[in-house]
């Protein structure tokens, strides 16, 4: 395997790429070079944290989904939660703002309201975005962590809290609508 | 060339054929590594999620013109190249137009906000994270040759088969170029730190270990 032999048996080991005959290799050659044990042991270290970081970095790929081509029937795939109320919302006050008396034109306004581009990928962000910037929406607090979990070298799973902090004006005595320091109404009933 | 493997040829066909549910499959299996491939060429002032929201669309609007189902994993590659060579054209005008939004020296790598529990674990933890920054801002600034194999092996389903698939390399070209791309990032590392070895171990301790022998 030449001169560069301990590293790529290093690099195999770390990758889980060895074969049994390379751990077999590998060992051999530890029990005359005890130091191969401890670069083996840092390589896998920093990988693993080397990893962690990439897996964060790459980690908003598991939110951005496709919208196939034509598929303006799958819109509504592409939104989820309050954004399509959002969208509904802006199609409702265009039709009943409009005053246009031919459907045809009320129709291709609200198709243009409606649907963006038909390939059009929406990802978590653009739809916290949205909501962040929502006029009842204060600002948001730091998150608070409920656990974590080792899963690897390098890589933990952490449950947490976000807490957005909202504003509502309500008619409904206090005593109704708040139980200690838990709101008891639903402010999006409040504010319909 | 070694032979391609690990290539879903029938979803890739149903996908190409216009199956919207196999075309919205074969971009979540391969996803996240074509976010890995625009980490390693990305310009640094454009976030990865942005661009990935641009494959995406390019992947649906073009997945027609693939013609040979193996060869679908170095088409995605290239329109994820072409797709950040776009930003970076539009990069270096808002650069020359004063409006870059990253005035850092180096690349947005992202910060996640650092959990707090007792203080030994924030410490340690902020000891991982900057190990992992640091470890993370070396291998952004390796040859593109050996950042873009590294980016991908980090990810755990991609084997070097898989990644001599994407790049089009030997699997040998593929293992060399990673064992290089550790070495330096060891180099780079024992040149910041003066002494490479004497790190904080995960565990919490010193490692107080002898100074390599490589």
């Amino acid at each position: 395997m030449g001169p560069d032999e301990s590293e790529t048996l290093i690099g195999r080991i770390v990758d889980n790429e060895a074969t049994g005959d390379d751990r077999r290799r590998f060992e051999q050659l530890a029990d005359s070079d005890t130091d191969l044990w401890r670069r083996l042991a840092l390589d896998q270290i920093d990988m693993g944290l080397l990893a962690g970081r990439v897996r964060e970095a790459t980690a908003a790929a598991e939110w951005v989904d496709v919208t196939p081509a034509g598929g303006r029937r799958n819109l509504a795939l592409a939104f989820s939660g309050w954004a399509a109320v959002l969208v509904l919302a802006a199609s409702w006050a265009l039709v009943a703002g409009t005053g246009d008396p031919t459907q045809r034109l009320t129709t291709s306004r609200l198709d243009r309201a409606a649907a963006p581009e038909p390939q059009q990928v929406l990802g978590p962000r653009d739809h916290l975005r949205e909501y962040l910037a929502s006029e009842f929406v204060v600002g948001e607090l730091d998150m608070i962590v409920l656990e974590t979990e080792p899963l690897e070298p390098g890589r933990h799973r952490v449950w947490y809290i976000r807490r957005i902090e909202e504003v509502i004006d309500i008619d409904t005595p206090l005593e109704a609508a708040i139980d200690g320091v838990k709101l008891t109404i639903d402010p999006a009933e409040v504010r319909h | 060339m070694g032979q391609r493997h690990s290539v879903d040829e029938p979803l890739i066909e149903r996908a190409r054929d216009g199956h919207s549910v196999a075309q919205q499959e074969l971009w979540r299996v391969h996803r996240r590594w074509v976010a890995a491939i625009i980490l390693a060429h990305r310009p640094r002032s454009v976030e990865v999620e942005d661009l990935l929201q641009d494959v995406a669309v390019k992947f649906i609007d073009k997945l027609h013109t693939l013609r040979e189902a193996p060869a679908f994993r170095p088409w995605l590659r290239q329109i994820a190249l072409n797709v950040c060579r776009g930003a970076a054209r539009s990069s270096r005008t808002t650069l020359r137009l004063g409006q870059c939004r990253d005035d850092g020296d180096g690349r947005d790598i992202g910060t996640v906000a650092e959990p707090a529990s007792d203080e030994a674990d924030v410490q340690l933890r902020a000891e991982q994270r900057d190990a992992a920054n640091r470890l993370m801002q070396q291998a952004l600034g390796l040859p593109l040759a050996y950042r873009e194999p590294l980016l991908l092996r980090c990810l755990r389903s991609m084997s070097y088969q898989q990644i001599s698939d994407v790049l089009e390399l030997p699997v040998t070209t593929v293992e060399t170029r990673l064992a290089r791309a550790r070495r330096m990032l060891r180099e780079e590392l024992r040149q910041l730190d003066g002494s490479f070895d004497d790190r904080t171990d995960l565990n919490g301790g010193r490692t107080d270990v002898p100074s390599t022998t490589e």
